[in-house]
């Protein structure tokens, strides 16, 4: 490319409007030409500037505790929420009782809370967290939370595990984050996976347990 | 760890990456309201923008060790990642655009320094909110239908009913302009 043509797609190159192609010809250009090179910086600060110039917003309440569950990381020791991972405290209350869970049962895997409940977040297609399941193995039981679940529409649930997948049930959400409890057709330590499904079959929300 | 606040963003940053969890927790709180910002700016739908801002964060604790400070604050390297998610997720909602005149008028004259004390960067976003005000109408919508809404060159044309050499040429115009806004005294 020469300077006139690579100058004509600096300031898309700048604003990353360009596809792969032209932006690798733009980025060779730039590599040996200082001129052109100095001008793409200009502009890709100024294009940085405007995302600066974006408001500040608080995010939803629980937003910090979410992330650092996304990646693993418990909650330092004096936090301001004392909850444990992404199980916000009054779900796990609320799923505990639906489980009829009682004290001492079996722990497993690392999202496990102080109750025996192996806790595993729920993905959609896009890979964004859309919900969580949570499993007991004494008794076999799970809940099921889908955050933004209109109420009124249909789900079906499965499970499958290392001899295959069994149908958990069906059920009618009366609403967003509101919880859906039911027995296991399989040994709670058997599952290996979750997956929702909505009333045309399509695969709304997944969720892989741990080992 | 006693004294995280203070820590560096670089410093910080390196922290979410090595997965230490007082970093960690001190990054997401020290960005998270300029992420969120920009991401609900952008997408216009807070559930939405809260996938995005989450996933902003997960690409920046698996990307950490790819920072290079040479190449921009971590503020700019973080919201570039923001856009770019935010753009992904306007492009698989397939909504209209939110229109740029009201965009441009979201972007508030003054303030939105926030916590992570960036003196600089807040001049900056200063001085370009201010040119961006400045600039005509429509190399202002141009830029901002490119940078806050992710349209091509191609889309913009489209959209503003000019052809592609017009799109262009006021995209180049506008961000010429704020170049020399940014470059002049501080607003």
């Amino acid at each position: 490319m020469t300077c006139e043509e690579t100058r004509v797609l600096v300031p898309e190159a700048a604003l990353d409007l360009l596809d792969g192609a032209r932006r690798a010809d733009v980025l060779g250009h730039v590599s040996g030409c200082g001129g052109c090179r100095a001008e793409l910086a200009e502009l890709a600060v100024v294009a940085d500037a405007l995302l600066l110039a974006a408001p500040l917003a608080e995010p939803p309440a629980g937003f910090e505790n979410r992330v650092l569950a996304r990646l693993g990381i418990e909650r330092p020791t004096g936090g301001r929420r004392p909850s444990r991972r992404w199980v916000r405290p009054a779900l796990v209350a609320a799923a505990a009782a639906l489980l009829g869970l009682v004290g001492g049962l079996a722990l497993r895997g690392p999202d496990h809370n102080d109750s025996g409940v192996v806790a595993v977040r729920l993905v959609g297609a896009d890979g964004q967290a859309v919900g969580q399941v949570l499993v007991s193995d004494h008794p076999d039981r799970m809940v099921c939370v889908l955050d933004r679940a209109p109420a009124g529409v249909l789900y079906a649930v499965t499970v499958a595990g290392d001899d295959g997948v069994a149908d958990v049930g069906t059920f009618v959400s009366e609403g967003p984050g509101q919880p859906w409890a039911t027995s296991l057709p399989i040994d709670a330590v058997d599952v290996r996976r979750v997956v929702i499904r909505d009333g045309h079959g399509t695969i709304r929300a997944t969720a892989t347990l741990p080992d | 760890m006693p004294g995280v606040w203070a820590v560096a963003d670089d410093a910080l940053l390196a922290g979410l990456g090595a997965g230490d969890p007082d970093a960690s927790a001190a990054f997401v709180r020290r960005f998270q309201g300029r992420v969120f910002g920009l991401a609900v700016t952008m997408v216009g739908d807070r559930a939405v923008a809260d996938d995005v801002a989450q996933e902003a964060f997960v690409r920046a604790w698996r990307h950490a060790g790819a920072y290079d400070a040479r190449r921009g604050s971590v503020t700019t390297w973080l919201l570039t990642i923001t856009r770019n998610l935010a753009v992904d997720a306007l492009r698989a909602m397939r909504s209209t655009p939110t229109d740029p005149d009201v965009l441009a008028a979201m972007l508030p004259p003054t303030g939105g320094s926030g916590p992570d004390g960036a003196a600089v960067a807040a001049e900056d976003a200063a001085r370009v909110r201010a040119a961006l005000a400045a600039l005509p109408p429509e190399q202002r919508r141009a830029v901002v239908l490119a940078r806050f809404s992710g349209l091509t060159a191609a889309e913009i044309g489209e959209r503003e009913g000019v052809p592609l050499g017009t799109a262009k040429t006021r995209i180049r115009a506008g961000l010429l302009r704020l170049r020399e806004a940014m470059a002049g005294d501080p607003a």
